[in-house]
């Protein structure tokens, strides 16, 4: 199930917090853990069977690491919780990507398993396994109860694209968080935001990607080229940051308090900033996790550099298994060695405008690869961008370009901390009455034209299913 | 306070959205969309293991949701407003005309269907019986002027050119529809001719026959309705696009037509209860029906290989031949080529619009 649909809005979000709300506090994590395995069985209902595994294994890992602990055996549950969580990730997501690169190096004809990915692997195998390693490395208590460990495992706000929540952050609000009004409402106003980013903007915009990127090269024209990869940019920033708004919402309607994910990424003047504002919970995952266990940047510049280029070619593979999606990786690991080694302290030195215009364009650089799974199509669409295709412009470049000016417009400026600014201020200088009935509005009328595109049956697609 | 406040609304929001659904009874049909409606779907273990319920789920939430026609509304005016001159996969043109997009045409289906005729043709070609095929360009073709600036758009003549690669014989309307083109030739909300656009090609092809057509003031004019919104405006629902007027031209008022071999005999080419009805058009010869036989005056027994473009056309028609057959190929699923034979039919005109030819299934079987 995703958040965007009516069968969410219509059905499972009022029942589940209808029933949330009813049963007492004892009950409630048993509450999220059985709405949390429909919410996911919805769309898969075998690969429920997984997570019901994934979520026994890592309960009982943690449990041998506190048993053992002190002991030569301490590390056991440990490696097993690794190992396992990794193999299921493989076998799942990389089985067919290192079959098909084998038949085509050695001309083999393995058979391919053609397996459905289960929907949110890679987010939920990284939390499991961010459980046992924070207990082994006592930043996190052993989770006695399997119901609450089961909740966090499952937890349907995060479960399908994040954020990734690590254990250590919700152990002590798993066993105990406090509901009330303020949290509700802060939450309410989050879920609606990322709804409508989700709904009005990213769907709308992405019409745009689809119509561009679906003509043939010879067809796509240097300026059609550049709105369609900018409306992609658009795309995938408003939905995914609107998915972890509205996660973040729906956590903190049930009383949970997770980090940011996005922090308006497109402001940043080098890429190096990009990152800590770009799904922020899988960068420090990978940091806690990878980087700073390979000895992050305290062994020397070889090995840094070896870390930084261990960190992203797993950070692009984790996108998907194609090689763009690695390349995608391995180029912004070139970029940041490149602004650690001088880049950085050029950009401090020139006019600020410069950092921001070439990140933008790294970026977007960047988006092309992640587009195409197939690197020869980017590549032909990236040589559009310079003339290759039809020339510099052409009337369906015009036509697109008019008839979705205002909406880039709109996302240019919700993409900056504009607007949040501007509401703190109206917040800070108006009477409650006033802020009250604007926000009941905004709220009412942007729940009203969601249900507008999603019952009129607008495009509406899910982006994560590579992921 | 305020946060309380915020809090009760959003879950009043939510709650309305619940017990809308189930106040509101499900329909079957809906008359705006002309389309069966997504009922609520069968709970199977195969349907559940699949996850095909939950698509199921989503599909008849999305169909079955009380006021959709409304919601729709909603859309088109959010889209205009953002403003993007397509919704739903049609254009809002000049003049209050919401005309189909049509980027391209399947190439498969034209080549079948154009060997198929071609395969007839020769066959009736031994029997001295003529086969003629009209491809009708539609409004987003003939009126381009009228479409929003740089829109892209199908070359919907590129498929009649096509069609000279064949042994067919084809009567090309496209110039005498584009010569009026500033006449009310297309609905404004539909993707069918007006009847006037009929006649434009009906004397094109009289013309190419060698016996000019009447002029058009011979016809009794008759307004059907003046309140038809058609398909393309069914796909948006836009509330400020115009209405629509449906004119019959008649030169006799009772014609005995005869709907399916025999199903349904009546006295006139006109079904007038469709215009109680929201497709309104479907007056003209009882919508579609798999066989039409229309008594005439005339001489010759003309069948006509159609999609629904025929059914104003026809009109002008029956007076010439001593019977007007027509076959709509999606209902019948005979021989084409002994139903001319045991009719003694003895001239035959294909007929379609040029989006529906390039997508017909069913056409490609007329040479069986």
């Amino acid at each position: 199930m995703v958040f965007s649909s009516l069968t969410f809005l219509v059905l499972f979000l009022p029942c589940v917090l209808l029933i949330y709300y009813a049963v007492p506090r004892q009950a409630k994590n048993a509450v999220l853990f059985a709405a949390s395995l429909l919410f996911y069985a919805w769309g898969e209902p075998i690969y429920v069977l997984l997570m019901i595994f994934s979520t026994c294994l890592d309960y009982t890992c943690g449990r041998l690491v506190e048993k053992f602990r002190g002991t030569k055996k301490q590390k056991i549950g440990l490696i097993i919780s690794v190992i396992m969580n990794l193999g299921l990730l493989f076998f799942f997501k990389y089985t067919d990507f290192v079959i098909g690169n084998l038949n085509s190096i050695f001309s083999l004809s393995i058979p391919q398993l053609n397996l459905p990915l289960p929907i949110g692997i890679s987010f939920y195998t990284f939390q499991t396994m961010s459980y046992t390693i924070d207990v082994y490395r006592n930043d996190a208590k052993m989770q006695k109860n399997i119901i609450s460990f089961g909740a966090y495992v499952a937890l349907f706000p995060q479960l399908i694209a994040g954020p990734i929540v690590r254990y250590a952050d919700i152990a002590g609000q798993l066993n105990f968080r406090k509901h009330d009004w303020d949290k509700f409402a802060a939450g309410a106003r989050r879920f609606v935001c990322g709804m409508a980013k989700k709904v009005l903007l990213a769907n709308n915009i992405g019409l745009v990607w689809s119509n561009i990127s679906q003509m043939a090269p010879e067809k796509i024209s240097a300026s059609g080229a550049w709105l369609g990869i900018i409306a992609f940019a658009f795309q995938i920033y408003f939905d995914f940051s609107g998915y972890s708004d509205m996660a973040i919402g729906i956590g903190k309607m049930l009383g949970f308090d997770f980090l940011e994910n996005f922090n308006y990424p497109y402001i940043s003047a080098s890429v190096t900033e990009f990152w800590r504002r770009w799904h922020m919970s899988l960068g420090t995952w990978f940091r806690d996790y990878v980087y700073i266990p390979l000895g992050g940047n305290k062994k020397g510049f070889p090995k840094q550099i070896r870390n930084i280029a261990v960190v992203w070619f797993l950070t692009g593979l984790w996108h998907g298994a194609a090689w763009n999606f690695v390349l995608w990786g391995v180029f912004y690991g070139v970029l940041l060695v490149i602004e650690k080694l001088f880049l950085l302290k050029v950009l401090k030195k020139i006019p600020k405008f410069i950092g921001h215009i070439y990140t933008l364009l790294a970026v977007l650089g960047g988006w092309v690869l992640f587009a195409f799974d197939d690197i020869g199509q980017g590549f032909s669409f990236f040589k559009c961008m310079f003339g290759a295709g039809a020339g510099f412009i052409n009337d369906n470049a015009i036509y697109q370009l008019l008839s979705c000016l205002p909406l880039i417009a709109v996302c240019v400026i919700a993409s900056l901390p504009l607007p949040k600014k501007i509401y703190d201020k109206f917040c800070d200088k108006c009477p409650s009455a006033v802020i009250t009935t604007a926000e009941s509005v905004a709220m009412v009328a942007a729940f009203a034209i969601c249900a507008a595109f999603l019952i009129g049956g607008s495009y509406n697609p899910f982006l994560y299913f590579r992921f | 306070m305020r946060n309380k406040i915020i809090s009760i609304l959003f879950c009043l929001i939510l709650a309305a959205g619940v017990i809308a659904h189930f106040a509101f009874p499900d329909k079957q049909y809906s008359e705006n969309e002309k389309r069966t409606l997504k009922q609520f779907p069968s709970v199977s273990w195969n349907a559940i293991r699949t996850g095909k319920f939950g698509d199921d789920m989503e599909e008849y939430l999305e169909d079955q949701y009380p006021g959709r026609d409304a919601w729709v509304a909603a859309k088109t005016i959010a889209e205009r407003a953002s403003g993007k001159q397509e919704s739903g996969g049609v254009y809002f043109a000049n003049d209050g005309y919401i005309m189909e997009i049509q980027k391209g045409f399947p190439e498969d289906t034209v080549v079948t269907n154009l060997t198929a005729i071609q395969n007839l043709s020769a066959a009736l070609a031994k029997d001295n019986i003529s086969v003629k095929l009209m491809l009708v360009p539609t409004a987003p073709y003939i009126l381009k002027d009228k479409l929003p600036a740089f829109a892209p758009n199908a070359n919907q003549h590129a498929v009649i050119e096509y069609a000279a690669n064949y042994r067919i014989d084809q009567i090309d309307v496209t110039d005498a529809l584009t010569q009026h083109k500033d006449e009310y030739i297309f609905y404004k909300t539909d993707h069918h001719w007006t009847s006037l656009g009929a006649y434009y090609a009906y004397a094109a092809w009289r013309d190419q026959r060698g016996t000019p057509a009447d002029d058009l003031s011979s016809w009794t004019k008759e307004t059907l309705c003046n309140d038809f919104r058609g398909t393309t405006y069914a796909k948006v629902n836009y509330p400020f696009a115009p209405f629509d007027t449906i004119d019959a031209y008649y030169k006799k008022a009772n014609r005995k037509v005869d709907y399916n071999e025999g199903d349904y005999i009546t006295d006139s080419i006109y079904e007038r209860k469709y215009l109680d009805g929201s497709d309104q058009y479907a007056t003209f010869f009882n919508s579609n029906q798999s066989t039409t036989v229309a008594q005439g005056d005339g001489e010759g027994r003309l069948l006509i290989l159609k999609d629904s473009y025929a059914n104003s056309f026809a009109q002008f028609v029956v007076d010439d031949y001593e019977e007007t057959h027509m076959i709509d190929m999606r209902f019948y699923k005979q021989s084409v080529y002994t139903y001319i034979k045991e009719h003694g039919i003895t001239e035959v005109l294909i007929m379609y619009n040029i989006p529906n030819f390039s997508i017909d299934k069913d056409l490609g079987r007329c040479d069986k």
